[in-house]
């Protein structure tokens, strides 16, 4: 977060002088239009569902291309293969609703333009939220305004390798605007985990700037919250932050080589196949 | 290598016996007491010597009598008639010559002189040539002025890098007074650090390098100061719509001691109230940079020299943000004569690089974040004039070298709340250097100079040194290292280079030479840049355990021909192999990083070309046309699929035309023209749908594209004051233009979706489409500037 705020003056420093911006037409190359894969199944009881386009010509402006006729399944370590139909603007279904054990690993095949691409993952453990609260900040500190907040806290494993995902959600609607709140243990602990923070009284150290980390979204009292955290494998925890670079690139010195991230799906395929830990958590915003 | 060995010491045995006497001395301006590098001077009837770098020659002769002509361009001829019978010194002050205007054509004989003594790959300037072209804002800069020169190309608009040869732009080691100046950019590339008005001569080696040097892969820029006027009290100004210059220098004692203070200052600030952004409006923006020199002859054989660098860039983005950085540099120096055939210059040199920023995100949350390189060495530089015909350098040099990747601290005791002070492990490294070098002259048409240098560089303890396991993992994980903590001063790895260096050169007629050169140099400290230009912000880092030396060896072959009606001409060919090269990692993570070795690569590389120039320097109508084929590739494993691609700077075609017509004593207008090939770009190659937003496919292959052609017309006119006898004081008015027909050359180019604020400046625009954005630095320029001089 703080590297961010850094790059972004940074960046504003490059183009200083920058006078004149504009939109220009080029011929770039391109190349046959790829696979498209968006989809992530969970430990949670549900359909698995699983979209499907192509890429396109980078300049042309129309929708984006779904796919209805590919033949795709998922299976599972113990080889039952569960077939997957198209139900509507390129999403495939599973025809019952299906849950993902630990530690058992998951491969989706689809055959496209007589094309074979594979992805595989592997459920990661997970705890669950032991604790979500709201708390008022009274002051803002820079970072964040005056106002109420919630937090979470909660374990996780002792091995390095965690990475997370929170989506939060106010009276049912998913919050947007910050990209995707992720974090991993790498570097230690898991801010939004709050482990430092004694949950009978989260703010008793407000006076020394010692706050819970809170998910960066003003509440009003009355709001009823819920916040979904999935445990990522680190190849895509990692796909999501490379993404985001990609996607933010501005011509300064900080972006990085422009790349694809590395992804899971096979023969030159698109996106991402996601097999994650979820667990979610409510509250409701009090006084 | 072991016939290398015995040539050498046959030739050197050979002539160290031989019976003579030795004519030694210097040779200054007699205007200032400059003393003047590289003056020839020859022998009626063959044999000769050049100055060096402090305008000492020597030359040992067999009993007799001679008569020594003394040269030096744009200079009368001293000719002295001599009896040798014993050593002697001999001192000669040059005047300049008064009827510059009227030698439309050089004497055959000048041009002679001029084929044999042009080295090749080398390219020697001095500043009153690089003050005729015109360039940005209405600044001499030496280092934007080489650009225009074969095989030297920029690194792009608002920068003062350039790549030699297919080199990056940490593969030049730009020596100021031999200290090493890590950034040469002033106000984020506008200007160079280098005050035109404080140099004296520069020498820029692209191959051939000679022993003497090391440490950097591509080339050398050796820049001297000059050693301030010696007769008389004297000052030299500028005042400019951007900066203004002023230097005073003077003899300390007359004709034995001098001294030159140069300072500048920007202004660009002033003018940014005047902006209708506010936060544009508190913003701080400027520069200022500070040479000082001082000789002082101690004996005939001694003389001391200090001289230093200082400079300051300071930009601040309204209150928030703070970004500042600049280089200092010290140098003493001791020439000393051991007899009059043996030179021997020592040095002690300190150099730093550093810059810092600070941000302030409210009252009690600021931090500020300082990172540095600082140098510290010691070098010994002897030359043994055997006879006119042979000569031997040797010598040595040790650079500790000291790195702070970053510290990053609160600025406040409010904001120590909210951060820690976190110092990212600092580095140690001893560089040294062992040089033997011979030029010999087999005959007047054959002459060759060969010699190695022996390098080493370790890294050494005292901090934590972080090791990766496996560098090719697919992202440096924290476990994925070892961290080792080596005790304060052991070396934990040391690289060893030997680096031979060869080049001939041979007079196929008296107006034409073929010359050829191969050198191997080896390069341990480096920087990690992502774009083709460079940001005070790129870190220099050392070789080490992960990151192995870089390496190249290079060879040249070109030819030289002058024609009597005044045109010089060269051409030259060049291949270059290089090992060991580095490049980001697809996806790497490169600001602040403190694992970055971790998202480096390291491959082959390999740049070859052809470069050709044709020169009028005299008469009233001079200028020059260079024009450069080149291509530089990469090839690393883990990029681009580990196929070869073109090197982020590969530049197809280079061409310059630089023409200075003088009308008159009073009036001199000079234009420019540049045009080259757009630098490569990684484009995508199709667009994708994901997480409700399109993403770029860039596809398998890096730099697959090159954004348009770059071009330019310069332009300038100076109209000099009314000379009057018996003053000191001239004047004259610069008037430029940069970038004459406006073009909108692209500095960046990059691809994203359309989104809602894009509306403000682009209304046709339709959110969600996606497009090409173009930013452009600089359009048409105009500058005006007085100088003047007393």
């Amino acid at each position: 977060m703080i590297k961010n705020r850094i790059l972004l003056y940074l960046s504003a420093a490059t183009l200083f002088f920058n006078a004149c911006e504009k939109i220009v037409e080029l011929d770039i190359p391109s190349e046959e239009d790829r696979l498209v894969v968006e989809a992530q199944i969970t430990n949670v009881k549900d359909l698995w569902k699983v979209k499907l386009s192509t890429s396109q010509k980078y300049f042309n402006q129309n929708s984006y291309s779904n796919i209805k006729e590919a033949a795709v399944t998922i299976t599972e370590g113990n080889g039952t293969i569960t077939q997957l139909t198209h139900q509507d603007s390129g999403w495939f279904f599973s025809a019952d609703s299906m849950e993902c054990a630990i530690g058992e690993t998951y491969t989706l095949r689809v055959i496209y333009n007589g094309k074979e691409h594979i992805a595989a993952e592997q459920l990661a453990n997970g705890f669950p939220i032991d604790i979500i609260e709201t708390y008022y900040l009274p002051d803002g500190n820079g970072f964040i305004q005056e106002g109420y907040y919630v937090f979470i806290k909660g374990l996780e494993n002792d091995y390095k390798g965690d990475s997370y995902l929170w989506r939060v959600y106010k009276n049912d609607t998913f919050q947007e605007g910050f990209g995707n709140l992720i974090e991993n243990d790498e570097f230690g602990d898991v801010s939004y985990l709050n482990k430092q923070i004694d949950p009978i009284n989260p703010t008793k150290d407000i006076d020394k700037g010692i706050v819970p980390r809170p998910f960066p979204f003003i509440l009003e009292v009355g709001d009823e919250i819920r916040i979904e955290q999935f445990n990522l494998s680190p190849m895509y925890y990692q796909y999501l932050i490379d993404l985001s670079a990609q996607q933010s690139r501005s011509g300064s010195p900080f972006d990085p080589p422009p790349a694809n991230p590395t992804n899971n799906i096979s023969n030159g395929g698109l996106g991402y196949f996601s097999v994650a830990h979820m667990v979610k958590a409510s509250v409701k915003v009090k006084e | 290598m072991r016939i290398f060995y015995s040539v050498f010491f046959l030739l050197v045995s050979f002539v160290v016996f031989a019976q003579s006497f030795t004519i030694s001395g210097r040779v200054k301006d007699a205007s200032n007491g400059e003393t003047m590098i590289g003056a020839t001077v020859f022998v009626k009837g063959g044999g000769g010597a050049i100055t060096n770098e402090y305008g000492f020659y020597s030359l040992s002769l067999k009993e007799g009598n001679y008569t020594i002509i003394f040269r030096y361009l744009g200079f009368k001829d001293v000719a002295k008639n001599i009896n040798l019978t014993n050593n002697r010194t001999i001192n000669v002050e040059l005047q300049v010559s008064s009827n510059e205007l009227k030698q439309a054509v050089v004497s055959a004989k000048a041009l002679e002189r001029r084929v044999e003594n042009k080295k090749i790959s080398v390219v020697k300037m001095e500043t009153a040539k690089i003050k005729e072209i015109p360039v940005i804002f209405g600044e001499v800069d030496i280092l934007k002025t080489i650009t225009l020169l074969p095989g030297i190309q920029s690194a792009g608009e608002g920068n003062s890098g350039f790549n030699v040869r297919g080199g990056s732009q940490d593969q030049n080691l730009i020596l100021l007074d031999e200290a090493t100046v890590y950034n040469a950019s002033h106000l984020l590339g506008f200007f160079s650090v280098f005050n035109g008005d404080a140099v004296k001569d520069l020498e820029v080696y692209k191959g051939g390098i000679p022993a003497k040097y090391g440490g950097r892969l591509s080339s050398i820029v050796d820049i001297k100061m000059r050693d301030g006027n010696a007769k008389r009290f004297a000052g030299i100004g500028g005042i400019g719509t951007i900066s203004s210059r002023l230097t005073l220098e003077g003899p300390l004692v007359k004709d034995k001691s001098s001294f030159m203070v140069a300072g500048r200052r920007s202004y660009a600030d002033v003018f940014l109230p005047l902006a209708p952004d506010e936060s544009i409006q508190e913003s701080k923006l400027y520069f200022y940079d500070l040479n000082l020199k001082a000789n002082y002859e101690l004996s005939d054989k001694d003389r001391l020299y200090v001289s230093g660098y200082f400079g300051r860039d300071v930009l601040g983005l309204s209150e928030l943000f703070a970004l500042n950085w600049g280089n200092a540099t010290g140098t003493l120096r001791w020439n000393h004569l051991i007899n009059d055939k043996m030179f021997v210059n020592t040095s002690l040199v300190y150099s730093d690089f550093n810059y810092g920023f600070e941000i302030k995100i409210a009252e009690n949350a600021s931090f500020g974040l300082d990172q540095s390189i600082k140098d510290v060495y010691l070098k010994s530089d002897w030359t043994n004039y055997l006879n006119p015909d042979s000569k031997l350098n040797f010598g040595g040099e040790v650079i500790h070298h000291r790195f702070n990747p970053g510290l990053f601290k609160p600025l406040n005791e409010e904001s120590e709340d909210f951060f820690t002070e976190i110092q990212i492990e600092k580095r140690k490294a001893l560089e040294s250097g062992l040089y033997i070098d011979h030029e010999y002259r087999f005959n007047p048409r054959f002459n060759v100079r060969y010699g190695f240098r022996l390098s080493t560089f370790s890294n050494l303890g005292g901090t934590e040194y972080r090791y990766f396991k496996n560098p090719n993992d697919f992202k440096p994980y924290a476990d994925s290292t070892i961290t080792t903590k080596y005790a304060d001063g052991e070396i934990y790895n040391t690289y060893v280079g030997v680096e031979p260096r060869a080049s001939l050169s041979y007079n196929v007629a008296t107006t034409t030479a073929i010359k050829a050169s191969y050198n191997r140099t080896f390069q341990y400290i480096q920087q990690a840049t992502n774009t083709a230009s460079a940001f005070p912000t790129d870190q220099w880092f050392s070789a080490n355990l992960n990151i192995k030396p870089q390496r190249a060896d290079q060879v040249a072959v070109g030819l030289f021909k002058n024609f009597d009606i005044g045109l010089e001409t060269s051409a030259e060919i060049y291949y270059k192999w290089m090992k060991n090269q580095i490049d980001y990692r697809d996806n790497a993570s490169i600001a602040f990083n403190q694992n970055l070795d971790g998202e480096l690569l390291l491959g082959k590389g390999w740049a070859y070309g052809a470069e050709f120039y044709v020169a009028k320097t005299e008469g009233k109508t001079s200028g020059f046309i260079s024009y450069t084929w080149a291509k530089t590739m990469r090839q690393i494993e883990g990029i681009s699929g580990g196929n070869p691609y073109v090197a982020n700077f590969d530049r197809r075609h280079n061409m310059s035309i630089v023409l200075t017509q003088k009308f008159s004593k009073r009036v001199l207008a000079t234009a420019s023209f540049v045009l080259s090939s757009g630098q490569p770009l990684t484009t995508p190659v199709s667009k994708y749908f994901y997480q409700d937003e399109w993403q770029s496919n860039y596809g398998d292959v890096r730099n697959n594209y090159r954004i348009p052609v770059y071009h330019r017309a310069d332009f300038g006119l100076t109209v000099k004051s009314k000379e009057k006898p018996d003053k000191n004081f001239k004047s004259n008015w610069n008037f430029s233009v940069y970038n004459l027909y406006n073009r909108e050359n692209p500095y960046a180019i990059y691809f994203r979706e359309i989104v809602e604020t894009d509306l403000d400046k682009f209304p046709n625009a339709t959110i969600g489409n996606t497009a090409a954005f173009q930013t452009t630095l600089f359009k048409i320029i105009p500058a005006i500037t007085w100088n003047f001089e007393f």
